[in-house]
């Protein structure tokens, strides 16, 4: 319940419970906040004197959660040397140096505030905010300060700082946008010089420049334009060379024969005192084709940063016991024979034996199932699974290269390596276009020398000016680089360059079902009972109030602060029970609940739901169904995909009847239930025969087929490897944006061909004039801008989606 | 118009040492955060008056410049 009257939160600007009282003095005004959290926050701003923060943000701060205890002692085991090996860099004598990535940082604001906040702190020695890429990098001395000090000392202020797994394309990215940066900027200064000795040529009209003079101005436009031959225009040789190995021709062989052969063509102008100069048409197309270049690499920058921020490496620690004493240790140091203990609540570092306890685990990260499954001794368990309700002391039985996570990894190593290349659009167009141009102006040099003109030569290489692919080599990444900011915007990140093709082209959609079709979350879809259903649930909520097992979380909505729970006690797969007001209530299977010794569990319990039951002193009060429920946008996605005749499959590792009943509600063409990863990636790569295939997954068993898919999604909140898969991160879990995102990408299709139309139009216009001779330079330099500036525009449009 | 035979190279050598100065530019990280620095003058005020309160860190004050 909100009031209308009561303002938002001073410090993140969600609107504040009728219940809470929470203020803190900003600037000698009180102003209110919505939790605790977001309190803590403002006061430490307050206390360290930093109320500057308040005064010159621009955007209102995320809502702070203080840590839980669990959280902190992951922060300590950041400190521990063999973890720190993985992101910090060893410096001079006792320093380190660490870059962090740290989440919901807005504005300068954000940046100055965390810097303040850290240089109180002893021992530091440098820490600088990025506020561009979300990242803060830090210089400590080790024997002074601790690194899980100083992420405790950005907690405070309500940020979350991680260390986190750069992305392998990442410093690449980088290095390849600063070196575009560097020639775009040499090519600019050489084109303003160049064309300042042009102009003086093209406005030559009166001839009152002296022939020495022009003279002069050649050479010195020649000296110009070196660097741009041989220094900026390297990344189009590179590219042209690697085409032609491959057998085949793409725009930048024609972008390079363009430059190479004016370049030759007007320096034997210059030598010889006869023919046309091209020095300006050279140095303004190679500008304008850099300038493109240019803004995608630095896009493609931009999605690395991101997509690295969101693969936070977390600290995989366990708990050893040898001699009776327990010891943290780094997971990947496990061998065989130890003996770890797992606490409920936490990541299983290991495969491993259980020899001691019985619990819960949920292995949907690896099977997709969504139920828990019950362990005992002498069942294995499997890394990077959660251990739900109690703890277990596991013997490992396998080294970390042997583990089930390992081999899914190498899988999906395998299928990216394997993973079937689709020509892009502008690809094959480039092919008739280089064939093209070439063969014009080969036809023209042959038939004005058999007609015997002298300036033959002159005019061929004029055709190659009026027909070089400028404006055709700027259509495709203009438009990517528009629809790629669009998508960012609407909250898919892009990874890969062609993501717009293919996605424009695909036939076939697979869905993996748990954490992808449907939330992964159980929540309580009807409840059988003589008493009012609100009742029933706050007494289940109460009762799972403490808990952490998976069906918990369906409860946490119902909450009633009127029920007072004490003496609560979870019985591991039973259930749990507890005090409410005076009375005892059990919640859970029917024999806990009810007391029964039989061993014959009901199965009259359909599988897409699960069963639980709330008693009183062993008498029924109630039976609750809980389901894990299918996302509220999974079905206007699904209807999407089939308005555009566009087949659907659920690719799911789960065995249950749930699939079937997933795709009942949802209308899938096709079901493919209980796959393993290998089976999965089996079934993507028959499909993939003779359909374009998008895959949909979040889950680590989703990721071989992710990397050998066409085009691939994982959810945001899904596995890092899945993400790290994945061509696009859905980095609000929202499924409504990808249909928004196919609309843009046929979208973006239409403007290319019409860009495509435009550009070669405009060639084929001049070339009449140019095979005439009667094309002078300037106007093939002012014929190329004007078609580039209009193909830039039409991509423009696709910024119009943008929010 | 014989200083234009003059001035022509002049040009050209300042037009390198421009080319130089952004090329140092972008190797130190200049243009790595574009967003931050223009807000910066806000909070100038306050880091001198932290310095005096902090003598003991001079170090990291001096970083964030």
């Amino acid at each position: 319940m909100t009031n209308p009257l009561q303002p938002d939160c001073y410090h993140c600007g969600l609107a504040i419970d009728s219940n809470v009282d929470l203020t803190v003095t900003i600037n000698e005004q009180v102003q209110t906040m919505c939790c605790l959290g977001c309190q803590g926050v403002a006061q430490s701003i307050i206390d360290n004197g930093l109320e500057n923060y308040y005064s010159y943000r621009t955007e209102k701060g995320a809502q702070a959660t203080e840590l839980i205890p669990q959280e902190l002692t992951e922060l300590l085991s950041y400190d521990i040397d063999e973890i720190q090996q993985e992101f910090v860099e060893q410096m001079s004598g006792a320093q380190k140096s660490v870059i962090l990535t740290v989440e919901n940082v807005t504005c300068a604001a954000c940046a100055w505030l965390i810097e303040k906040q850290l240089v109180t702190l002893p021992g530091l020695i440098q820490c600088n905010v990025n506020t561009t890429t979300a990242r803060l990098s830090v210089t400590w001395v080790d024997n002074e300060l601790k690194l899980s000090k100083i992420l405790l000392q950005v907690a405070k202020v309500g940020y979350k700082a991680y260390p986190f797994q750069p992305d392998a394309a990442e410093e690449n990215e980088l290095a390849t946008a600063n070196a575009y940066l560097r020639k775009l900027v040499v090519a600019g200064l050489a084109t303003m010089q160049v064309m300042m000795f042009a102009m003086a040529n093209y406005f030559d009209v009166l001839g009152t420049l002296s022939d020495g003079l022009a003279d002069y101005f050649r050479w010195v436009s020649f000296i110009i334009v070196l660097p741009v031959v041989f220094y900026c225009s390297q990344p189009f040789y590179a590219n042209a060379i690697s085409a032609i190995l491959a057998k085949r021709f793409n725009m930048d062989v024609s972008v390079s024969l363009a430059i190479i052969l004016s370049f030759i063509a007007s320096v034997i102008a210059t030598v010889n005192d006869t023919g046309e100069v091209y020095f300006e048409s050279i140095s303004m197309f190679a500008f304008f084709l850099l300038t493109g270049r240019f803004i995608e690499q630095r896009a493609k920058k931009k999605a690395a940063q991101t997509s690295s921020n969101i693969l936070k490496l977390i600290p995989a620690t366990a708990q050893v016991i040898s001699e009776g004493t327990q010891r943290t240790v780094p997971a990947k140091t496990l061998s065989i024979g130890d003996i770890i203990l797992v606490k409920p609540g936490q990541i299983i570092p290991a495969d491993g034996i259980i020899v001691e306890g019985n619990s819960n685990t949920n292995e949907a990260i690896l099977t997709g199932e969504s139920l828990a499954v019950i362990k005992e001794i002498g069942d294995n368990v499997y890394a990077s699974t959660e251990n739900i309700d109690s703890p277990l002391t596991i013997e490992v039985s396998c080294n970390s290269h042997d583990r089930l996570i390992s081999q899914i990894i190498r899988l999906q190593e395998q299928s990216s390596n394997n993973r079937p290349k689709l020509a892009t659009l502008a690809d094959s167009i480039a092919q008739y276009v280089v064939i093209g141009i070439i063969s014009l102006s080969l036809l023209t040099y042959v038939g004005w020398t058999l007609l015997g003109a002298d300036d033959a030569f002159w005019i061929a290489i004029a055709v190659l000016i009026a027909t070089c692919p400028c404006a055709l080599s700027l259509a495709t990444p203009s438009a990517y680089t528009c629809a790629n900011a669009t998508m960012t915007a609407n909250g898919l990140l892009v990874k890969s360059a062609d993501a717009f093709d293919i996605l424009a082209k695909i036939t076939h959609v697979c869905f993996d079902k748990t954490g992808t079709l449907t939330s992964g979350v159980f929540k309580v879809s009807h409840v059988d009972s003589a008493l009012p259903t609100s009742e029933i649930l706050a007494l289940c909520a109460t009762l799972e109030s403490s808990s952490n097992h998976p069906i918990a979380s369906a409860f946490t909505d119902y909450q009633d602060p009127s029920y007072q729970l004490s003496d609560c006690q979870a019985s591991s797969g039973g259930g749990i029970e507890g005090m409410i007001n005076g009375h005892h209530y059990q919640l859970g299977s029917k024999n806990y609940t009810l007391g029964l010794t039989d061993t014959v569990v009901s199965t009259a319990q359909s599988d897409q739901q699960v069963t639980i039951y709330l008693s009183c002193k062993q008498q029924l009060l109630a039976t609750i169904y809980l389901v894990d429920s299918i996302r509220t946008h999974s079905k206007s996605l699904i209807d999407f995909l089939t308005r555009l005749n566009i087949d659907t499959t659920i690719l799911t590792g789960d065995a249950s009847n749930h699939g079937d009943y997933v795709m009942a509600q949802l209308n899938t063409t096709y079901l493919v239930k209980g796959q393993s990863p290998a089976d999965k990636l089996d079934y993507l790569m028959s499909l993939q025969q003779g359909e374009i295939v998008a895959m949909f997954g979040d889950g680590v068993n989703d990721a071989p087929v992710l990397a050998g898919a066409h085009i691939s999604f994982a959810m945001g909140s899904g596995s890092d490897i899945a993400k790290s898969s994945a061509d696009i991160v859905l980095l609000h879990d929202d499924l409504t944006k990808v249909s928004a995102g196919i609309k843009l990408s046929l979208k973006v299709n239409r403007i290319i061909k019409q860009n495509f139309c435009w550009a070669i139009g405009y060639n084929l216009l001049a070339v009449p004039f140019a095979i005439a001779g009667m094309l002078p330079p300037y106007l093939a330099a002012l014929g190329m801008s004007l078609s580039s500036v209009v193909v830039i525009t039409n991509s423009l449009r696709l910024l119009k989606g943008k929010q | 118009m014989n200083i234009l035979l003059m001035l022509i190279p002049v040009a050209l050598i300042l037009v390198t040492i421009a080319v130089w100065f952004f090329f140092w530019a972008i190797k130190s990280e200049q243009f790595d955060d574009l967003d931050r620095q223009g807000a910066n003058i806000l909070f100038d005020e306050d880091l001198h008056e932290q310095k005096k309160q902090q003598p003991t860190s001079p170090k990291a004050n001096d970083s964030e410049k």
